[in-house]
């Protein structure tokens, strides 16, 4: 305080001497979303004086005479704006928030409510267990190339530069939401109000430099909820969609800063269906948000962020090509059976993360200070059947298919038949669960207590749960008019929690908890099969937890700061960033198949990392640019990543290391009144990555768990998008990227058992040259836009999606000791030369490519004004409208290999495909 | 950092479609087979160190005296992939040949035909098991040390592939049966030949136009020009099992084996016979026949020959059947002991007075068409050998007997009755049936059958069991391991139903080692209980006598009368007793139980 009176004694003292001209300064904004708008050229006109706008849509115009004049503020695909000003004489003058414009905003709302959905739909899928994790586009960017992927890449599960999610940054509010465990951010997490309570955002695409964070490779993103930016008034809309859910309703009411200094928003959603457009799955959510602002005075204002919400929806899993056939339908799934007259299904899905958050806005003069904390609990799991000296109950137990009778006609007809015509044999037998306990439980009846026998089935719910705590500040300082700076610290604690509990009993007495798949060989190693040894043979209950049970403890500080300088000619950034990440495993059962190293808290694992950062545009004339970023740095591994086996044991790969990243690009950008579009070629290249994988072998039954360590991995390709005017009214775009993203050494794979029938192995793999799985690398994307008269919108696209490739199964890719082993049944003659055992190992250690997809999408918007700012609008989208009902969206190899005759289809890969037409109808309202 | 710049400006070109060239997806390397083991001892070295005239043997192969391992090196040369050969894989070094036992299946996996393999022989067993050498693990043969199957353990430790199979250095040596017949005589040349790769040409296999062996093990035989046969042992579980085997000639291929002191030719696969040229003959030149083996609807040559008996003395195809056939010839088998080309003899003077050949027609002059028939001594052969009956050559002759295999032809052994040119019913019958058997067990089939087995003992003897041969039978001796075990063992049939039985008796043959009593005492006796009942001892009346040489009796005849438990429902049990102060040992076999049966 004493500080602040001193400047302001001395800059009145000043005054006198400096009051000649003025510093000019200000924000320019998109008046839609609130995000800044970089590049802005901001001009005096009597004056002749210029500046461009920095990454936080800030400007700075030095030696502004006092006085009347006409201030232009002109951006690229914004409407130009002018404003009159009186500047006082006085030495800084601010003139807060300019706030432009799209150039047919109504264009833009309506492509917002169009993928919206498909936004909303991919994210669904966005959970854990799932290896696969989608990379959600944010749409709403003024780079072609990148909005036109986040609003028609939708099909297959299209990836900005083949990164996985953990590469894109998610902020709320400046303070970076990806979970330390997973590396992701969950945007299911946001509820399905991406379209309102979430729809002012910054995206930054790549490499470029952001205002509120450093950002990673694969761009960021930044959400902003203060409430002040939300236009005041009431939002609703409905809509209703043939897919994941049925029907949705979205409210907000926001109410606009008072004359007091508050603002605050309020937001609901539900979402629902009692049976999606695949069978037996529903889906029920609800959520709420509030966001709450008190503006203290001109420099401060305080926000409170709350959001969350329960989800529950039942699952689908990719199963078999041969499946899919029986069945006659791509949407078959195995996970859900008849029991009490109703369709129940086996894998429900259940979440609830609320988070708070409060954040102190700074913003005086030349200077921006958000500083934000924030907490939030995450609520996941998942259940399944699980089974003890049993038979599977997964109708898709490959002993439960007719291939596995191929020898044997008679049966495999049996088989197929039962497949294609009893329902109740392709779906879960619920009854004959049942049936199965409740012979036990009379059984038991005559026995002792002490010798009575467990479930053989039970429910289970797998839970991963985190906890949050997470702080940040960031600074926005302008130095001068082409110069700024900003720099922050965060820090994230992260308590993540990983156990099982039993969701059913499935009318049985109680459950032993004992690994089912570790007592065949219990005579050897009786305590092998126990999962907790200190409470051998325990029996539990409903609610109880059993399994496994343990937590992660990750921490994570970080500091950056960057140099922004802008010039007529040139935009230049560069920056680094640090950080400091530590692990730790704390397990709370002592596990049988490791008593030494699974109970209590295990090694710390820490990593130092820095990362630079440098970029450059050079602007030829108004409508040509070209542009050049570079970033190098570590990072460290994944928590989820360096452990073989964290659900049994402490142990990590050996010296796990971070990973060494190299991004560039290198760019042409043009903008003519009636053509513009970009070009972009990319370079990536990852080394010491850490990939740790799970997959349930059923050969020795047992979860196995795999993880890849010192892996390099390259993505580089181009990416162009274009737009050209055929009339003023009449758009055509194309959007395209031709990639290829692939693994480029051959690095370890360590192989652990859950079951601990065999010790860890740890063995190369020879991945160079294999493809990042159900990713596709040639994307190309060709639409018409018509904006007709009377707020009337149409579009129609077509996508293209090729080259993408079967997640890869490392087992494959091993040298195998005994292939040279496979001699000929009939002739029993092996194979004589290096060439055809090359031959068989090439055939081993293919790569199965995907059906390309083509689909055609098109939709209809509406917008109708009414007096009294009251508006209607409402949306048709109809993706897919030709019905593709062949579109792989995901396809794995299963993990196991057959050792006994290396057929490579033995084992078929799984596939889950996407459903045929998505229709998507919404009706909303505003004022 | 230099690296890091150049780094960028390469990935900046990379952008730009410069792709790399090498894009396909690595294969992982291959792995040949591969060992660091050097041979330092060929295997004919190997085999002649260990040579030895005995038929069972097995000595565990120690270090050398530099403390170094043994180590041969050799190239498959057989395969088990069609299952004729089972367990084994033989090595071949070029100076000989070995046979290798493992305890494992699919062996041609592992060890693949024409794959070089080198064994670290020190540790493991080599010896002979029926006269065959080869490496493996140790066994016993009638409580004596004899080769087994290595366990698949030991197999994996010792024995080592050696790059991938090159079928071009397998070393086929064609011979001739006569050159293989001349060579089991002589034991460097046994040696040389035992266990390796051999081929045969133009010959043919006698018993074309069958499968090669349906259900059991079958000798089926090759022959040349000159009538020299060579046994091609056929097992029942190859994948070529039911072929037929075809006519004319051809080549053989095979590894030769021994089996006791004669060869057998073990084919590898379905190719290991080739270039046969023959057909099926249109017509069978003669009626086969549709006798039942009655006395008043006899079998005819024909029938017994398309039989193809393969049960011997103790376990004959066809027991007390009537064959009916003209008297050919009779075989000289003073030094051979098969009837062939060159013992088969369709004239008198006869100087062997054992066997004669019975044929269809009373011309026939071709040995396989005949039947070889053992002369029992006795009224049967006193009446129709041709050495004392010359006359009866050309005669119709009806015969009873066992039908088996004679002396590697179709046969007949020990005939109990005859009609000569039809007339009358001569021979007699050593062992009048005191009626029905109710109940038989003979012992010679390896097993104790329904009888079951108990012992008390002071030590590791475990009591009766059943041999399989010197000679077949029950027998208990609890004189183990250097000691004379003080024992109580008892062999107990099963419940026998006399109910409806009268004049039971038992009969059966025993026989002593070492122990030579002459009237029935407490040590070894025939005991009989009703049901759930005590133990009543029987008599036993006749024992043998000490036999010249040896330690041995033969066996002697009994019949014991237990009509007294005509009606009931008995257990027989034999209680051999040791006090441990003497070697006794005791052989049972042919037991029965007969009666009328009302």
């Amino acid at each position: 305080m004493r500080l602040k009176l001193f400047v302001l004694l001395l800059l009145s003292a000043s005054l006198p001497i400096l009051a000649r001209t003025v510093k000019l300064q200000g924000v320019v904004v998109d008046a839609a979303t609130g995000a800044p708008i970089p590049g802005a050229t901001i001009s005096l006109r009597t004056q002749g004086i210029a500046s461009p706008s920095g990454v936080a849509g800030d400007f700075l115009l030095p030696g502004v005479n006092a006085g009347q004049d006409y201030l232009l503020i002109v951006a690229d695909g914004y409407s130009p704006m002018g404003i009159d000003i009186n500047t006082p004489n006085v030495a800084d003058y601010t003139i807060g928030e300019i706030k432009l414009s799209k150039e047919g905003a109504d264009a833009v709302e309506f492509y917002s409510q169009a993928s919206d959905m498909v936004f909303d739909e991919s994210v669904i899928e966005d959970e854990e267990g799932n290896t696969q994790n989608v990379s959600a586009l944010t749409g709403a960017n003024d780079n072609l190339y990148y909005s036109t992927a986040s609003y028609n890449f939708g099909p297959m599960y299209f990836r900005y530069r083949g990164y996985d999610s953990q590469y894109q940054d998610v902020y709320i509010n400046g303070i970076r939401f990806n979970d330390l465990i997973r590396g992701r951010f969950n945007f299911s997490s946001l509820l399905g109000m991406t379209s309102r309570a979430f729809r002012n955002k910054t995206t930054t695409v790549g490499l470029d430099a952001s205002a509120y964070g450093f950002g990673d490779i694969g761009g960021s993103v930044n959400y902003n909820t203060r409430a002040e930016d939300y236009s005041p008034g009431f939002n609703g809309s409905v809509a209703y969609t043939n897919s994941n859910y049925m029907l949705r309703a979205l409210l907000q009411y926001s109410s606009g800063m008072n004359k007091h200094g508050w603002a605050y928003s309020v937001a609901a959603i539900g979402r629902y269906s009692k049976e999606g457009v695949v069978d037996g799955t529903f889906y029920n959510s609800a959520g709420l948000f509030l966001s709450l602002e008190k503006r203290l005075n001109a420099a401060n204002s305080l926000s409170l962020t709350a959001f969350g919400g329960p989800t529950q929806r039942a699952n689908s899993s990719a199963t078999y090509q041969e499946a899919y056939d029986l069945v006659g339908s791509n949407l078959y799934n195995p996970n859900w059976g008849w029991y009490d007259g109703k369709k129940r299904a086996s894998r429900i899905v259940e979440t609830f993360d609320p988070t708070v958050m409060l954040n102190w806005l700074y913003k005086k003069d030349n200077t921006t200070i958000n500083t934000g904390a924030s907490i939030r609990w995450v609520n996941y799991s998942t259940s399944a059947l699980q089974y003890y000296k049993a038979n599977d109950p997964n109708p898709t137990y490959y002993r439960y298919l007719p291939s596995y009778y191929d020898d044997n006609q008679e049966l495999f007809d049996l088989y197929t038949d039962l497949w294609r015509t009893d329902e109740s044999f392709r779906q879960v037998k619920w009854d004959e669960l049942y049936r199965i306990n409740a012979i036990t439980v009379e059984n038991n009846k005559a026995l002792p207590e002490a010798e009575r026998s467990g479930a053989s089935y039970i429910q289970e719910n797998r839970h991963s749960n985190q906890f949050n705590a997470m702080f940040n500040s960031y600074l926005n300082h302008r130095l001068n008019s082409q110069m700024a700076i900003q720099a922050g610290v965060s820090f994230n604690y992260t308590n993540g929690s990983f156990y099982k509990t039993v969701r059913d009993l499935l009318g049985a007495d109680f459950w032993l908890d004992v690994d089912p798949f570790s007592d065949r060989d219990i005579s050897i190693a009786p305590d092998n099969l126990q999962n907790d040894l200190d409470n051998p043979n325990r029996r539990v209950g409903k609610g109880d937890r059993f399994g496994y049970d343990y937590n992660l403890y990750a921490l994570q500080a970080t500091a950056w700061a960057q140099h922004v300088i802008t010039t007529p000619r040139w935009d230049v950034n560069y920056g680094m960033k640090i950080a400091y990440t530590q692990y730790q495993r704390e397990g709370h059962m002592r596990n049988g198949r490791a008593p030494l190293n699974s109970l209590g808290k295990g090694q710390i694992h820490r990593f130092d990392d820095a990362t630079i950062k440098a970029g450059a545009v050079y602007k030829l004339d108004g409508r040509n640019y070209f542009s050049l970023h570079a970033e190098y740095g570590t990072r460290a591994p994944l928590v989820d990543n360096i452990y073989i086996a964290p659900r049994v044991k402490d142990t990590s790969i050996t010296d796990p290391t971070s990973e060494r990243i190299f991004s560039g690009d290198i760019g042409y950008t043009w903008n003519y009144r009636r053509f513009r579009g970009s070009i972009t070629g990319f370079y990536t290249s990852m080394a010491d990555v850490t990939e740790r994988f799970g997959f349930y072998d059923e050969q020795y039954n047992t979860y196995t768990n795999y993880v890849i360590s010192g892996a390099k991995r390259v993505y580089k390709g181009i990416e162009l998008g274009m737009a050209y005017k055929i009339t003023p009214s009449i758009t055509a775009t194309f959007a395209g990227t031709y990639s290829r993203y692939q693994y480029k050494n051959n690095p370890e794979g360590t192989r652990s058992f859950e079951n601990g029938l065999y010790p860890d192995t740890s063995r190369k793999i020879y991945l160079k040259n294999c493809y990042a799985g159900s990713v596709p690398q040639s994307v190309f994307n060709v639409g018409i836009d018509y904006a007709a008269p009377k707020n009337w919108f149409f579009n129609l696209n077509g996508t293209f999606q090729g080259d993408a490739y079967v997640n890869l199964a490392p087992a494959y890719h091993e040298s195998l000791a005994h292939l040279w082993q496979q001699a000929d049944e009939n002739s029993g003659l092996g194979m004589t030369t290096v060439e055809e055992l090359e031959a068989r190992q090439r055939e081993l250690s293919a790569q199965d490519k995907l059906k390309n997809a083509f689909t055609l999408n098109a939709s209809i918007g509406k917008a109708i004004y009414f007096k009294n700012n009251l508006a209607l609008n409402f949306n048709v989208s109809v993706n897919n409208f030709l019905n593709n009902k062949d579109v792989v969206t995901y396809a794995y190899q299963q993990g196991r290999l057959d050792t006994k005759n290396y057929d490579r289809n033995a084992y078929p890969n799984r596939y889950t495909y996407s459903q045929g037409i998505r229709v998507f109808v919404n009706v909303g309202i505003r004022f | 950092m230099k690296n890091k710049l150049l780094y960028l400006a390469t990935a900046a070109m990379a952008c730009f479609g410069l792709w790399s060239c090498d894009d396909d997806i690595e294969t992982p390397p291959v792995v040949i087979p591969s060992t660091d083991l050097v041979a330092n001892t060929t295997i004919a070295d190997l085999k002649a160190e260990y040579w030895s005239s005995d038929r069972n043997s097995a000595a565990l192969v120690p270090s050398r005296s530099d403390g170094s391992h043994t180590i041969i090196r050799g190239r498959v040369i057989s395969m088990d992939a069609s299952g004729n050969i089972y367990k084994a894989f033989c090595l071949d070094d070029g100076s000989a040949a070995i046979t290798v036992s493992a305890d494992t299946t699919k062996l041609y996996k592992q060890y693949q035909f024409g794959q070089e393999v080198l064994i670290d022989v020190t540790g493991l067993y080599i010896g002979f098991y029926n006269g065959l050498m080869q490496l493996g693990g140790l066994g016993e043969y009638n409580g004596a040390p004899s080769m087994t199957f290595m366990s698949t353990t030991a197999m994996k430790q010792h024995a080592f592939p050696n790059g991938l199979p090159d079928y071009a250095k397998v070393d086929t040596a064609t011979v001739t049966i006569a050159e293989m017949a001349a060579a089991k005589r002589d034991a460097a040349e046994l040696r040389k030949w035992q266990s390796r790769l051999v081929r045969f040409d133009d010959v043919e296999f006698i018993d074309a136009g069958k499968q090669f062996s349906v259900g059991t093990n079958t000798d089926r035989y090759i022959k040349d020009a000159s009538g020299n046969r060579i046994n091609v042992r056929c097992s029942y579980r190859a994948s070529f099992c039911d072929a037929t085997i075809p006519y004319g000639k051809g080549s053989v291929v095979g590894i030769l084996s021994t089996y006791g002191t004669d060869w057998q030719v073990l084919m590898l696969d379905q190719y290991s016979y080739f270039g046969f040229d023959g057909t099926a003959p249109d017509v069978p030149d003669e009626p086969v026949g549709n006798g039942d083996g009655t006395e008043a609807n006899p079998y005819t040559v024909g029938q017994i020959i398309a039989m193809n008996p393969q049960g011997n003395k103790d376990n004959p195809d066809e027991k007390d059947k009537w064959v009916s056939g003209y008297i050919v010839g009779w075989a000289d088998m003073t030094s051979i002991f098969y009837i062939n080309n060159e013992t088969a003899k369709f004239e008198t003077p006869a100087t062997v007075a054992t066997n004669l050949l019975l044929a269809a027609t009373p011309d026939e002059k071709e040995y396989d068409k005949c039947l070889g028939i053992q002369l029992p001594a006795g009224d049967v052969r006193k009446a129709l050998n041709l050495v004392e009956n010359p006359g009866n050559l050309g005669k119709k002759l009806e015969i009873k007997g066992n039908i088996c295999k004679y002396s590697g032809v179709p046969g007949m052994r020990d005939a109990s009755a005859y009609k000569l040119d039809g007339q009358g019913t001569g021979g007699d019958t050593p062992n009048p049936p005191a009626g029905d058997a109710i109940f038989s067990e003979t012992f010679v089939n390896g097993n104790l059958g329904q009888f079951v087995a108990s012992v008390e003992t002071s030590g590791s003897w475990t009591g009766w069991y059943a041999k399989t041969n010197f000679p077949p039978c029950a027998i208990a001796n609890s004189y183990i391991d250097g000691t004379n075990e003080a024992a109580t063992a008892w062999l107990i049939s099963p419940v026998i139903d006399l109910s409806n039985a009268t004049g039971a008796t038992i009969t059966l043959e025993h026989g002593f080692g070492f122990y030579f009593p002459t009237q029935q005492d407490s040590f070894c006796t025939v005991n009989i209980r009703e049901e759930g009942g005590e133990w009543n001892a029987l008599t036993l009346t006749v024992f043998p006598p000490k036999k010249e040489s040896g330690n041995w009796t033969d066996f002697a005849a009994n019949t014991i009368d237990i009509s007294a438990y005509d009606g009931k429902k008995v257990e027989v049990g034999f209680k051999y007793v040791n006090d441990g102060n003497q070697s006794i040992a005791w052989e049972i076999k042919n037991f029965a139980i007969k009666g009328s049966v009302k």
